[in-house]
């Protein structure tokens, strides 16, 4: 495990290279792609632990921070869709040079899902496929959950009603400007505004898996959409999936391994 | 970019498993400051609770302060030490191996060290042994109960009207549910009073008398302490006054401050709060340390 420093541009991001067992089969490469916000903090235990497992069948590994999250440079409030997707694509190219490798998967979780789409719209070298965990289909949707997500978490942290902190705060705005402790910038509001993956116009990658606990309309809509657009959709359903997604589950060191190992041996079989 | 700071990876420790980011000013220690050493809240990696930790390491960085901010063993980026010293001592240790790292660095031996929750308690103990911390900014720390915050936390509760309209629609049955009022189906799981209780379960306080002598013992040797409460103290500390009345029995020599934001939850979620915390911190240094 590699800590190091590499720029996008004038961005200076943070990465962690996780360097390939030896195997008698090398799967492609693989970068991991975060999430937003308090996301990102409960994700990292698990995406070190995927990228050691995934290390350990084969495949060279890349962790990053986004520009204006984690420990890369940027201030909260400089962090937004489209930089995301900017960052993807340079953490791509960064980790080809650093394997060696010809071919990368990204693995996209919740908004990471949906900046590695966006990325993948324009034409990337090298780019084997997408993994999607959990993804963000929809940018006001996500904007909506995350505005009252932060009123319902000042209510619990304070022990006070719901009411009393919308008489403070007001009712969520559809464009919140905080959520439980990250600042959600105009820039990610226009960008997050446009967010709609059953719209895209282009085939993101050849092929597209995803894993998600349950299958909502709009992930069957997106299903669809991918197919129609050429790609190989494989959509797996983890109806088990431990919940990870809260500071509790983060403090318990919840993994949501059967959802971790259906990566790990997707990435091993990868065409 | 352009600023007048960088950033850079260090890993350090007897097995090099350490893992930290040092902020490198270069207008190094101009206000004459020793480096600042800042530890994981609860297990949140090295960034810390929503990114503070690397918000205050920029702030001190823009004020000239060097600062490295790291991973005990186990958290994070290091993996578990190979020893078996236990979780206190290891920390402990880890701690003594980022003030070596920071001497290598920063070609001091001196430093602050700044902690919240599991953090705080890391802090003060290393403090306590370590004699190359100077100064501590301990983020609610162990807290005791007095009668006055007590009094105050009853009174508080009893006077939101929205509590009590809570309860007369239990009694009554049915009710606006929660999702209802903010007219969303909120499908994150999230229970963040379940959260900070959990945060809690290993933090058994030493009796008053222990942690008393440890902070004394600290600014006896001319050692600075910064304690802020927040309301994850209700019931135990509203006001500073209650805090020196429970540690009457010793002296601090005014090289203890404690504040209390009652507004201000656990982790500083808000960023009002937030903004509240990176001033005082470097200011607090500031303070103290233009003066020696």
């Amino acid at each position: 495990m590699t800590s190091f420093h590499f720029n996008d541009g004038t961005q200076q991001l943070f990465g962690v290279y996780h360097a390939a067992e030896p195997a008698e089969k090398r799967p492609p490469a693989v970068l991991l792609c975060n999430p937003f916000g308090e996301e990102a903090l409960r994700a990292h235990r698990i995406f070190r632990i995927l990228a050691e497992r995934l290390a350990r069948a084969g495949a060279h590994v890349l962790r990053f921070d986004y520009y204006g999250a984690g420990d890369s440079l940027g201030a909260c409030g400089e962090l937004r869709l489209s930089g995301m997707a900017q960052n993807i694509r340079a953490a791509h190219l960064e980790l080809l040079e650093m394997s060696g490798a010809s071919r990368a998967v990204w693995v996209g979780l919740r908004l990471g899902a949906a900046a590695a789409v966006l990325a993948s719209e324009e034409r990337v070298r090298g780019l084997a496929g997408l993994y999607l965990w959990e993804p963000v289909i929809n940018g006001p949707a996500f904007l909506a959950e995350a505005g009252a997500l932060h009123i319902r978490h000042i209510a619990s942290v304070f022990d006070q009603p719901v009411e009393t902190v919308l008489r403070r705060l007001g009712p969520p705005p559809a464009a919140p400007s905080e959520s439980v402790g990250f600042e959600i910038s105009d820039d990610m509001h226009a960008d997050l505004n446009a967010l709609d993956l059953t719209c895209i116009d282009q085939r993101p990658a050849r092929s597209v898996k995803a894993i998600t606990e349950e299958r909502t309309e709009e992930m069957a809509g997106l299903a669809a959409h991918l197919e129609a657009l050429g790609a190989q959709v494989d959509w797996r359903l983890d109806e088990e999936q431990v919940s990870w997604n809260s500071d509790k589950a983060m403090n318990e060191f919840i993994m949501p391994n059967k959802s971790v190992n259906a990566i790990v041996a997707a990435i091993g079989d990868w065409r | 970019m352009n600023a007048p700071w960088r950033e850079r990876v260090v890993t350090f420790g007897d097995a090099g498993h350490l893992a930290g980011i040092l902020s490198l000013s270069d207008e190094a220690r101009a206000n004459g400051a020793p480096p600042v050493l800042m530890l994981n809240a609860g297990v949140v990696h090295r960034v810390g609770a929503h990114r503070l930790n690397v918000k205050i390491a920029r702030r001190l960085a823009a004020e000239g302060i060097v600062s490295l901010r790291f991973d005990l063993s186990g958290l994070g980026d290091s993996p578990p030490a190979r020893t078996a010293v236990g979780y206190e001592q290891q920390s402990i240790d880890d701690i003594g191996a980022a003030m070596d790292c920071l001497k290598q660095e920063a070609g001091v031996d001196e430093a602050i060290i700044v902690g919240m929750c599991s953090g705080a308690d890391n802090a003060y103990r290393t403090a306590v042994v370590d004699e190359r911390i100077g100064g501590a900014v301990l983020l609610d720390p162990y807290a005791y109960e007095s009668v006055g915050a007590k009094i105050d936390y009853m009174a508080d509760r009893a006077a939101n009207p929205d509590r009590w309209m809570q309860k007369l629609k239990k009694v009554a049955g049915g009710g606006e549910t929660e999702e209802a009022a903010l007219d969303i189906d909120l499908t994150l799981d999230i229970d963040a009073e379940d959260d900070e209780r959990a945060l809690d379960v290993e933090r058994a306080p030493p009796p008053v008398a222990e942690f008393g002598g440890d902070l004394q013992k600290i600014t006896d040797r001319g050692g600075k302490i910064l304690i802020r409460y927040t309301s994850y103290v209700q019931g135990k500390v509203s006001k500073p006054a209650q805090f020196f009345k429970t540690f009457s029995d010793f002296d601090f020599s005014d090289r203890l401050s404690v504040d209390v934001s009652p507004h201000v939850d656990h982790t500083y979620t808000e960023l009002t709060a937030q903004e509240e915390l990176l001033a005082r911190i470097p200011s607090w240094i500031i303070e103290n340390w233009s003066k020696a």
